[in-house]
This record gives structure tokens, sequence and C-alpha cells, in this order.
């Protein structure tokens, strides 16, 4: 086996020169960073935050908008509400026809434990939620559990916190059955959760969808009871004018502002539960509600990424342009082996006249090739881990866990590397292949 | 230019080192002219003006200690009138959202009723009778609303009948003379507004939005369980104003106060994925022209390894040192123009899928000869080194072994 032996010449080869070698791998490792950069970022960006039940969890939209008007077109096309009236909300709560379902708005209060002091308080954000979420999102419990079905619909005082807050607020211990301040009510903790960070998170919409998720749960009627709406900052939209502003008149209205998920046991049911929609807004058209045309859809996790337009053209134009790049790396390098091969053709001379066929020159250079690609693809793999902590530095406000390589994605920056660098190796290979033994044995 | 035909020659004879620069110096146009022309609309999104006087107003959030609408409206009353008596405040507004913040309203609009009539949307504010000094707006036509025309809104629940607006949003509906406005009737979501007055600049909150200059201003006192207040510092006085009004607002029990930002930092905060993009794309545009440097001192080095030959003859000859320099800076020259041809080409397609697939404007032509003129320049520096190099070469050279 003559493989073994061309690695060896080649890695003699490249000690020889060895500022041409750095420069090859360099540059090749510099486009394969670049390109994996971004492509991670991107792919995190646009990854899919459930993939076990991507397929079967739903954002329900209703066609509850104005009978004088479309909610939005986009491209002449109609398009609905992706939130629903609070009287939806209540009625599909109600008849509970998915596996799951859970309602989900943000809102925001002061927030102390009963040691602290009003002064202590902070402004924090919550998920107002209903208990199936957890299970639905896979939600992961350091401690306790979600409230249970009858709590759910009292709208009982309590309130699941995240890791962080439970460790700023009670030292990390175990504070199931402990009391925080909302605002001025009291809430009992029922659960801590563990490190959790949703990527994309999708149940609040597009405009959280790269933020880490709110740092406290807490059921959905409990908000709606004590009304805490945070109105300056959650989407709401409303297509009559609220006659005043109190919170009855709110619920009753036909204002879009909570976002409604569904888990159904598996994909296949996609139909039935269509079927259960639209005979639901027939029900309300009946009523007298839903003047529009019904356009009612569901959107499975996947879909509403797209839908919602969570990934950003941005991130597609960086990944375009580092591709770019590393072509400008690769012709650069080309052009560095065709130096480096025109360089050896004495020795090609050489061994053609005593023997070797075009294809063993070629063989060897190959190597060579397949050797500076593995080199490069390692380098490229060392700058593209600092080129994401420099990322990370730079996106300080995207989540770390954008910025991370997965094993997939680690391995195929290294078969790019050696699979781009032989491609565009070919033609000084040929090159090389096709000295003339004659003319470079006589300058020798 | 005596030496053209030969270098023409040459390469002919010899395609394929530098057919390759040439590839390379186009795909480096191409990502050239693009970065520059995305940094260029990022940046002109960082700096647009809102239209306020940013460096002197800061925002902040706060709560109201009661829920009975007749109190509340009383309570923030006396918030504003506390603030507005501390030293360093000029004046102060309570709204419902602020330009360059994350969080507003839009307003259907338009100057009849009817679905045809409403056929765009415009950027939506309300603010009390303080609202425009306090901002620093600049009043070009009308008047402001005086204090008896503002009424009070829990949650958008009052019925206003006139507004102020933008001048941008004048133009869009009287483009011939935008003056024409005042006093006319416009709807906004379906409702009649009376126009009062006409401010020069006031921004939306989404910047990059097609109708980003449009914007309407609604005489209310936007109030609800957490209302947004904008404060005007007297000059030079921001930070110390900032500290008097939390230490005045803290004096209330119950008291909780968010989101306290001055303008500097909201368009920090607006623009940080912008920010963060020109820094990439600064970063790519610093590794191309290294790479093209790099790339082609590597191509002229060897060739002349492979010319040192001929340059020996040339030089015997009676060829002067200057002439093989010319010589070398001219073939670089022609290779970098040919690969910036079809840079220009493979550019404008590449530009083409840009404003095909993101709504982008396509680039202007200078910028094509602003790059043009870059690579040009970057190339004849990389490939002095080699050409002194080539010109050393002795004229001895050619007498030795052939």
């Amino acid at each position: 086996m003559l493989i073994g032996y061309y690695f060896k010449l080649a890695w003699l080869s490249l000690k020889k020169t060895p500022l041409l070698s750095i420069l090859m791998i360099g540059t090749i490792a510099m486009g394969i960073a670049a390109t994996m950069i971004t492509s991670t970022v991107s792919i995190m960006m646009a990854q899919d935050p459930l993939p076990e039940k991507s397929d079967r969890v739903f954002s329900v939209r209703l066609s509850s908008w104005s009978p004088d008007k479309a909610y939005q077109l986009a491209k002449g096309e109609e398009v609905i509400p992706p939130m629903l009236t609070y009287m939806d909300t209540m009625n599909l709560l109600g008849d509970s026809k998915g596996l799951r379902q859970s309602a989900a708005v943000m809102y925001k209060s002061m927030v102390r434990s009963e040691s602290q002091t009003d002064k202590e308080a902070k402004m924090l954000r919550f998920n107002s939620v209903n208990n199936d979420f957890f299970a639905m999102f896979n939600v992961p419990f350091l401690y306790g559990a979600p409230w249970s079905d009858q709590e759910d619909r009292d709208g009982a005082a309590l309130v699941i916190l995240d890791k962080q807050t439970n460790d700023r607020l009670f030292s990390g211990a175990n504070s199931v059955g402990q009391h925080l301040y909302i605002g001025n009510h009291l809430a009992r903790i029922v659960g801590v959760i563990d490190s959790w960070s949703p990527l994309p998170q999708v149940f609040h919409g597009p405009h959280h969808a790269h933020n880490l998720p709110f740092p406290l749960f807490t059921p959905f009627q409990f908000q709606v009871n004590n009304n805490l709406l945070s109105k300056g900052e959650m989407g709401w939209q409303c297509w009559a004018p609220l006659g005043d502003g109190t919170l009855e008149t709110f619920l009753a209205s036909e204002c879009v502002w909570i976002r409604y998920w569904v888990e159904l046991e598996a994909a296949t049911q996609r139909g039935d539960y269509m079927d259960y929609i639209n005979a639901y807004v027939e029900e309300q058209k009946s009523g007298g509600r839903f003047a529009r045309e019904n356009l009612s859809k569901i959107f499975n996790i996947t879909e509403s990424l797209i839908e919602d337009q969570v990934v950003e053209d941005d991130d597609f134009i960086a990944v375009w342009l580092a591709a770019a790049f590393l072509v400008a790396c690769l012709l650069n390098c080309m052009g560095l082996m065709l130096i480096k091969f025109y360089g050896k053709g004495a020795e090609v001379g050489l061994r053609r006249a005593v023997g070797a066929s075009k294809q063993h020159i070629a063989l060897q250079f190959g190597c060579e090739t397949v050797l500076i690609g593995i080199l490069g693809g390692f380098l490229g793999l060392a700058l593209a881990q600092l080129g994401l902590r420099i990322t990370a530095d730079i996106f300080a406000h995207l989540p770390a866990g954008l910025m991370q390589m997965s094993l997939p994605l680690v391995v195929m920056t290294v078969v790019l590397a050696v699979l781009s660098s032989t491609l565009f190796g070919l033609w000084p290979i040929y090159r090389a292949a096709q000295t003339q033994p004659s003319a470079q044995l006589k300058s020798l | 230019m005596n030496d053209l035909k030969p270098i023409l020659t040459t390469l002919w004879r010899a395609k394929s080192a530098p057919l390759l620069l040439i590839l390379q110096i186009a795909v480096t146009f191409t990502i050239l002219v693009n970065a520059v022309y995305l940094i260029i609309q990022k940046e002109a999104l960082l700096i647009e003006p809102s239209g306020l006087d940013e460096d002197v107003i800061f925002t902040f959030q706060t709560n109201v200690q009661s829920s009975e609408p007749e109190e509340m409206i009383a309570l923030v009353k006396q918030d504003l009138r506390d603030i507005r008596s501390l030293s360093s405040v000029e004046n102060v507004t309570v709204m419902n959202a602020f330009p360059l913040s994350d969080w507003g309203s839009y307003a259907l609009t338009g100057l009849g009723p009817t679905d045809e009539d409403m056929n765009i949307y415009t950027g939506y504010y309300t603010g009390d009778e303080h609202a425009i000094d306090t901002m620093g707006l600049e009043l070009i036509a009308g008047e402001a609303p005086t204090e008896g025309e503002v009424q009070d809104s829990i949650d958008f629940s009052a019925n206003v009948t006139q507004a102020i607006v933008s001048k941008g949003f004048a133009e869009r509906f009287y483009p011939d003379d935008w003056r024409a406005i005042l006093g006319t009737t416009v709807y906004l979501n379906y409702e009649p507004y009376i126009v009062k007055g006409v401010v020069k600049e006031l921004k939306s909150v989404w910047p990059g939005w097609y109708s980003h200059a449009n914007t309407v201003l609604v005489p209310l006192r936007h109030i609800s369980n957490n209302y947004k207040v904008l404060v005007r510092a007297r000059a030079g006085d921001l930070e110390q104003a900032k500290l008097q009004v939390v230490e005045q607002l803290m004096k209330t029990p119950g008291r909780h106060l968010d989101k306290l930002m001055d303008y500097q930092q909201m368009r920090e905060d607006k623009f940080k994925s912008e920010t963060a993009a020109i820094k990439t794309l600064y970063w790519v545009i610093v590794g191309l022209v290294l790479l093209t440097l790099l790339g082609i001192f590597g191509q002229a080095r060897f060739t002349i390894v492979k010319r040192r030959k001929q340059i020996g003859t040339r030089r015997a000859l009676g060829a002067s040192r200057g002439d093989i320099l010319r010589y070398c800076m001219a073939e670089n020259a022609i290779v970098t123009f040919i690969g910036i041809v079809l840079g220009v080409i493979c550019a404008l397609l590449a530009n083409v899928q840009l404003v095909n697939h993101f709504d982008m404007a396509p680039v202007p032509v200078i910028y094509l000869l602003q790059v043009a003129g870059v690579i040009l320049i970057v190339g004849q520096l990389a490939v002095c080194q080699p050409a002194w190099i080539a010109a050393r070469v002795s004229p001895a050279l050619a007498t030795r072994s052939v």
C-alpha cells in the first residue's frame, strides 16, 4: 500500500515549505471557520425547539377579526391574528379537545420574597400559562410539580420559578411551600424548574423567540382574576373601540391577546382537531361572531416558526456571505497549490522517468491535498470555536446556546474542509500529473 | 503601454494561475460590494434621527398605586407635577410608547372612513399637552393642544377628535402641499380626527418599517397600571435629573420603576443586533482584503520565480529595472481589472438575489467603483515586493546555463 507512504511524503513536503503550507492551511481554516460560525448560529436559530413532538404541538389561530377588514395582508393573502380573544381561549380550554392545551401570555409585576422589603422587590416578567404547559413543552422540574387542574381553573395564587430566581431568593434550596409577593398578592411556590432554555422559544411568538424564557410562571386564570395585564408591553390588538377601560370590558371584547397551544396525541389527529375548530367557528358564527370567511388554521411548531418569520433574513445573508468567503479562500488555496506542485516539477519528472504512472502522481498529490484539507479542517474547527466565543460576546443579547456547535456540526466542519479542498485540488493535481518527464530531467 | 501586448500574450499562454486569481478577485469583489452595502444600510438605520432631542431625554415606566380610574388619574397628574418641579427637570409628559423603544401602537389611517380610503398604517402616539415640548419636536404648522384639550384615558378608552401629525404623514396624503392637511379630517382606525398641527419629524417605534416617518400624536394622557413617562432634563443635567426623579418617585410607598433608560441606552438596546452584524461584516471585510493581498502576493512571487531567466535575458538585452517593475505592476493591474469586471457581473447578480429575497434596495453604482478602486490599490500594494525582487534579478543570470 502506497497510501501510507504518500501521506508520509505529503507530511515531509508540507514541512519543506512551511510558509506556503501555513498559508494554504490557514486560508482553508479561515473560510471553513467563517462558514461554520454563521451556519451554526443560523441553524441554531432555526432549529426545532421540541424535536420529539414538534409535529403534534400546534398554535391555534382563529379568524375572529373585524367583518370590515382583514387583520393583515401579506403578499395579497389575508393573514389571521396569531392570538385569540379571551372568550375563545376559555371556550377551547373548557372543551379540552387536545391531549394538552395551554394559553400563553406574558405580563410583568414586582416580585419579592416574604423576607424582603418593598424596596428590594424586582420587576420581573411572567409566563401566564395553564398547567398543561409544562408537560407540553417538556419543562424540567428541579423541585415540585405543576399545579392541579382544579387550581388551574380557580386561578389559585401559585407560582413556579426558574432556577436562577430560586438561587437568588432562596440560595438554591427547595423553596416549594414558601411564598412570593407578586405585586401585593401572596403566591405559594409549587415548583422550581431546572435550567431550561428552549431555542427558539415559540410560545410567546416571534418577538421573544430568541430571548431567554421569563423567570416565573403563574396560572393563566390567576393573571386574569387579578387584572395583571401589562398592556404597555404585551401584544394585544383590537378592531373595535373599547368602551371603558375596565377589565370586564376587555375580557368580553373581540381584542386578541392570548397565544393558544394544543398538543395532540399524534400528528394524524390534526384533521380531527381542525374539524372541531371549524365546528366551533360555525357555532360562534350562528351566535353572531366570526363575521369573516373562516380561515382558521393550526400551525405545528415547525410551521409557526416559518409563519412567524422567526428566522431573520440577516442570518441567511450571513451564511451566503460566509459561503462565498469560503469559495474565495479555496480559490486562493488552489492558486497556492498550483505554485507548490509546480515547484515539485523536477521530483515529478524524476518519478515519471523511473516508471511512475500519471495515476501514481495524482494519488501522491491527492494525499497531500487531503492532508492539507484535514489540517485546515481541524484548524478551522479551532478557529470556529474561538469565533463562536467572540460571536457570543458580540451578540451578547442572544442566548449563549445559539453559539454552541453540536457534534454533527463538528464532524461536518472537518468533512467540508476535506471535501472542498480536494475538489479545489483537482486542477492542480491534474496539472502536476501532466508534467513531462523529459522536460524536467533536462534541467536537473 | 508597449508592454500591453506581451503581457496579454503571456497571460493567454499560461492561463491557469491568472485565471484562479481572476476568479478569486471576482468572488472577493462580490462579497465586498455586498458587505459594504449591508454595512451602509444598517448604519443608516443606526444614525437616523427620531425627531427627539435625544441627548436630554430619558424615559421610564412606573405603576399607579390605585386601581380606581379617578384616583389613578389624580395620582398620575400629581406625579407629573412633582417631577416637573424638580430643579434639573425641564419638562415631563406621559405617553403610550416612545420612538425607538421596543413596543408601540399603530393605527390604520386614511382620508376617509371606508376601507378603500384606509390604506396605510401609521405609528400612533398619545401624549399630554407637554408632549411636544418635552420631546423637543419642532411644530412647523398649526398649534399644539392646550391643557383643556387633553383627555385622560385608562387603556386608550377616551374619545379624542384631534391629532398632531408628522410632516411625513402630511406629505403622504398631500404630496404637493403638506400644509393643506391642517384643519382637515383624517381617519384613524375608522374614527375621524381633525389635524391641528404638523411636527417636522417624529419617527415611529419601528426603524426600517415602510411607514416609519408617518406618525400621529393624539392628545391623550394614557394611563394604565404601568404608565410610561418621558422626562426632559435641563441641558447637561441628564444624570442628575435621573437621580432626582428616582428619589422623588420612591418617596411614594409601593412605587416601582422599570426600564429607566436614556436615549443612548435605548438606541443601543434597539439596534444591538444591527450593531453586532456591522461588527461581523467589518471582520469579513478585513479578512477578505488580507486574503486578496496574500493571494496576489503568492501568485506574483510564483510567476517571478518561474520567469527569473526571462527577466535576466530582458535585462541583459537592455531593459532597465524600471521597465521590469512597470511590467509586473501592469500585469497585475490587468489581471485585477479582468477580475473586477467579472466581479461587477457577479456582484450585480448576487445583489439581484438579495433584492428579490430580502427586499433590499439595489446597490448604487458608486459603491462598485469605490470597491473596484480599493481592490486595484490592494493588488498593486501586494505586487510591490515581488516586482521589486524581479527588478533586482541580475542580467548575468541570462548568461548562465540554459
